[in-house]
C-alpha cells in the first residue's frame, strides 16, 4: 500500500466530499426541472434550457469568474448571504461544491429529462384510475420508472464534479485542506520542482476512484433495468 | 341505483353525442372500430374531458358541465381495465394488485384480496414481474387490480383484443365468473359480436359517435340480425343442448321447435348456447331437403330480399328469429323466390359459442 501524505489524504477526502455534496444537492432540483422540461410547455422554455446548458459550452474559467462576481464576497448574492446569514461560498469547500454542481447540472438534467420523456404516460393514467393523486403518481410511478435516468444523471454529475478544475480554481482558488481537490492538487504539484512523482501518485488515485465510481453506477444501473423491462 | 352517461363532445373532427342509461350487470358497448367507444369510457373515467357532459354513477354525480362539476380521475372510484393491461413494470404482481387496495383501504370492501386471487387464479404469479407474464395472465392481474380498488363501476376496454383465440376463451370464462359475483355495473367495450352476446346483460350499439340501439341480450340479438349495418354478416340464435355425446359423437341443439345436430364433445346436456350461422353457410331449398347429406335445416319464411353488389340477401324469419342468407342472383332467379314465400334453410356449418356454464337466460 502506498503511504499517503496528510495533504494527499485531505485532497482525496475533499474531492469526494465536494463531488457528493454537489451531486446530492443538485439532484432534487434536477428531478423537478427535468420533469417540468419533459412534461410542461411554458414561456421561454428553450431559453431556460439553454441557460442551464451554458456551463457545458462556456470555458470553465468564465463560469468560475461569473460565480466570483455573483457569489464572491462583493458579489450581489454573496454580499447578501454574508450580511443576513453570515454565510459565504468564497474560498470555502461549499464554494467548490457550488462550482461543481453548476458544471455538472446540465449533464444530470439531460439524463433525467430524457428518461422522464421515455415514460409512457399510460402508466400514470392507470395509477390515477386506481385512486392515486398527482403527487402520489409522481412518487410511486414516475420517479421509479425514471430511476435509470436519475442514476445515470447522478453518476455523470459526480464524475464531472470529480474532474472539475477551471471553475473551481477560479472561484475558490486552491487552498490545501479547504478547496484543494485531486485535480487542483495535481496541478499544484506540476508547478513545483520535483513534484512529478507526487502528481503521478495522485493521478493513479484519481483513475482508481473514477473507475470504481463508474463500475458502481453500472452495477446499480443493471439492478434497476433487470426489474424494469417493458411491461 | 342511478347510472347515467350523457356526453356531447368533439375529439379532433369526430363528434360524440350519446345518452346512455346503464343497466345492472355487464353493459356492452358494441360497434365497429373507430365508433368512439373508447373515447366514451375515457370520458367516464375522467381521462378525456367532454365539452358537455352529465355522468352519474352509483347516484354520485361525477361530471355535470351545467353545474360545473368535474370530479378528478383519482376520486371517481372507477376500475379501468385497459386493452394493454398497463401493469406497472417496476412492481411485482402482488404490489400491482395491492396498489389500488392500499389507496382505498378506508372504503367498504366488496372485493377481498384472497377472494380475488382465488377467483382469477393468481396465487402462483404473485412474486413475478409483469414482463414475464403472458398476455392472458397480465389481463387477469389487471382485472384483479381494478376490482381491488373497490370500484363503483368497472370499465373494460376490449380486454381480449390482444389475445389469441385460446387465451380469449380462457379469459372470457374468468370474466363470466366475476360477473356472477359482481354487484356493481360494468361496461365492456367490444367490436366482436360473439363475445358481446356471451357477456352482455345489455348491449348498447354505438356507431359514428352515436347510440343507435340499447336493449337486453335477446332484443339485441334480434336488432343485430335485422340491422342493415350488419346485413352480410352472421345471424345468432339462442339454443339449448338437449342431447349430448350420442353414440356417434353428435350433439343435438334445440332452436325453437326444431333441433340441429352438430359434431361436438365439449357440450353438455342442458347447456345454453348461442349458435352463430354465417350468411354464406346457408343453402335455400323450396322443397323439403330430405335427400341430402346435411342433417340440419330449418323451415322459414322469406321476410325481405335485399340486393347488394350482385348478391341477393334473404332475410328469413324463423320463429321470431331472423336468419340471413346470401344467394347469387342467378340462383335467386332460378328458384323464383318471392317475399312471403316459405323455404327451407339448409345449414352447412354452424359455430357454437360453447362457453361452459353460462346461463344465458
Amino acid at each position: 500500500m502506498i503511504d499517503l501524505s496528510q495533504e494527499e489524504i485531505l485532497a482525496i477526502y475533499l474531492s469526494l466530499k465536494i463531488a457528493f455534496a454537489a451531486s446530492i444537492a443538485s439532484l432534487p432540483l434536477a428531478i423537478l426541472l427535468g420533469y417540468l422540461f419533459a412534461r410542461k410547455e411554458f414561456l421561454f422554455k428553450k431559453f431556460f434550457i439553454s441557460l442551464l446548458n451554458l456551463p457545458l459550452v462556456l470555458p470553465p474559467v468564465v463560469t468560475g469568474y461569473i460565480l466570483l462576481i455573483v457569489f464572491g464576497i462583493n458579489g450581489f448574492i454573496g454580499k447578501f448571504l454574508l450580511e443576513y446569514f453570515n454565510f459565504t461560498f468564497a474560498f470555502k469547500w461549499t464554494g467548490a461544491a457550488l462550482a461543481c454542481a453548476i458544471m455538472g447540472f446540465p449533464l444530470m438534467i439531460r439524463a433525467i429529462k430524457a428518461s422522464i420523456e421515455m415514460i409512457d404516460i399510460k402508466y400514470e393514467e392507470a395509477a390515477k384510475t386506481l385512486g392515486a393523486n398527482r403527487l402520489l403518481v409522481f412518487f410511486s410511478i414516475t420517479l421509479p420508472l425514471a430511476l435509470p435516468g436519475i442514476v445515470a444523471g447522478f453518476s455523470l454529475c459526480f464524475a464531472r464534479a470529480l474532474g472539475e478544475f477551471g471553475a473551481t480554481v477560479t472561484f475558490v482558488s486552491n487552498i490545501p485542506g479547504e478547496t484543494q481537490t485531486l485535480s487542483t492538487a495535481i496541478y499544484n504539484f506540476l508547478q513545483v520542482p520535483n513534484g512529478e512523482l507526487m502528481a503521478m501518485r495522485l493521478t493513479l488515485i484519481s483513475i482508481f476512484i473514477s473507475i470504481s465510481a463508474l463500475i458502481l453506477s453500472e452495477i446499480i444501473f443493471d439492478r434497476i433495468l433487470r426489474n424494469k423491462r417493458e411491461g | 341505483m342511478k347510472n347515467i352517461v350523457s356526453i356531447k363532445t368533439k375529439i379532433s373532427n369526430f363528434i360524440i353525442n350519446v345518452d346512455i342509461n346503464l343497466k345492472e350487470g355487464i353493459n356492452c358497448f358494441f360497434g365497429p372500430s373507430g365508433a368512439g367507444k373508447t373515447s366514451i369510457i375515457n370520458c367516464i373515467a375522467g381521462i378525456n374531458k367532454a365539452k358537455e357532459s352529465k355522468i352519474i354513477i352509483n347516484n354520485k354525480t361525477l361530471e355535470d358541465t351545467n353545474k360545473n362539476i368535474f370530479v378528478p380521475i383519482h376520486k371517481r372510484n372507477i376500475g379501468y381495465i385497459f386493452q394493454d393491461s398497463r401493469l406497472f413494470p417496476h412492481l411485482n404482481i402482488k404490489n400491482n394488485l395491492l396498489y389500488g387496495l392500499k389507496l382505498n383501504y378506508k372504503k367498504k370492501k366488496i372485493f377481498h384480496y384472497d377472494e380475488v386471487i382465488n377467483l382469477l387464479s393468481l396465487s402462483h404469479l404473485l412474486h413475478r414481474f409483469p414482463y414475464n407474464l403472458s398476455g392472458g395472465e397480465k389481463q387477469r392481474v389487471a382485472i384483479g387490480r381494478a376490482l381491488l380498488c373497490q370500484p363503483d363501476l368497472l370499465l373494460m376496454d376490449e380486454p381480449l383484443a390482444s389475445l389469441d383465440q385460446d387465451k380469449k376463451d380462457e379469459l372470457i370464462k374468468y370474466i363470466v365468473k366475476i360477473n356472477e359475483i359482481l354487484s356493481i355495473p360494468a361496461i365492456y367495450v367490444s367490436h366482436a359480436i360473439s363475445e358481446t352476446f356471451i357477456l352482455a346483460n345489455c348491449v348498447h350499439f354505438i356507431k359514428n359517435g352515436t347510440l343507435i340501439y340499447s336493449g337486453n341480450r335477446d332484443k339485441s340479438i334480434n336488432f343485430y340480425n335485422k340491422n342493415e349495418n350488419f346485413i352480410f354478416r352472421d345471424s345468432y340464435i339462442k339454443g339449448k343442448v338437449i342431447k349430448a355425446n350420442l353414440s356417434e359423437g353428435l350433439t343435438k341443439i334445440k332452436l325453437g321447435k326444431d333441433s340441429l345436430t352438430v359434431f361436438s364433445n365439449t357440450l353438455h346436456l342442458d347447456q345454453n348456447v348461442i349458435v352463430k350461422i354465417k350468411a354464406t353457410d346457408i343453402i335455400i331449398s323450396t322443397v323439403i331437403p330430405d335427400k341430402l347429406s346435411s342433417l340440419n335445416y330449418l323451415k322459414t319464411n322469406i321476410e325481405e330480399v335485399v340486393f347488394q353488389e350482385g348478391l341477393a340477401c334473404l332475410i328469413l324469419n324463423y320463429e321470431k328469429n331472423t336468419i340471413k342468407a346470401l344467394l347469387t342472383k342467378k340462383s335467386y332467379t332460378k328458384l323464383n323466390i318471392k317475399k312471403g314465400m316459405q323455404c327451407y334453410a339448409i345449414i352447412k356449418a354452424l359455430n357454437i359459442n360453447d362457453v361452459t356454464n353460462i346461463n344465458l337466460v
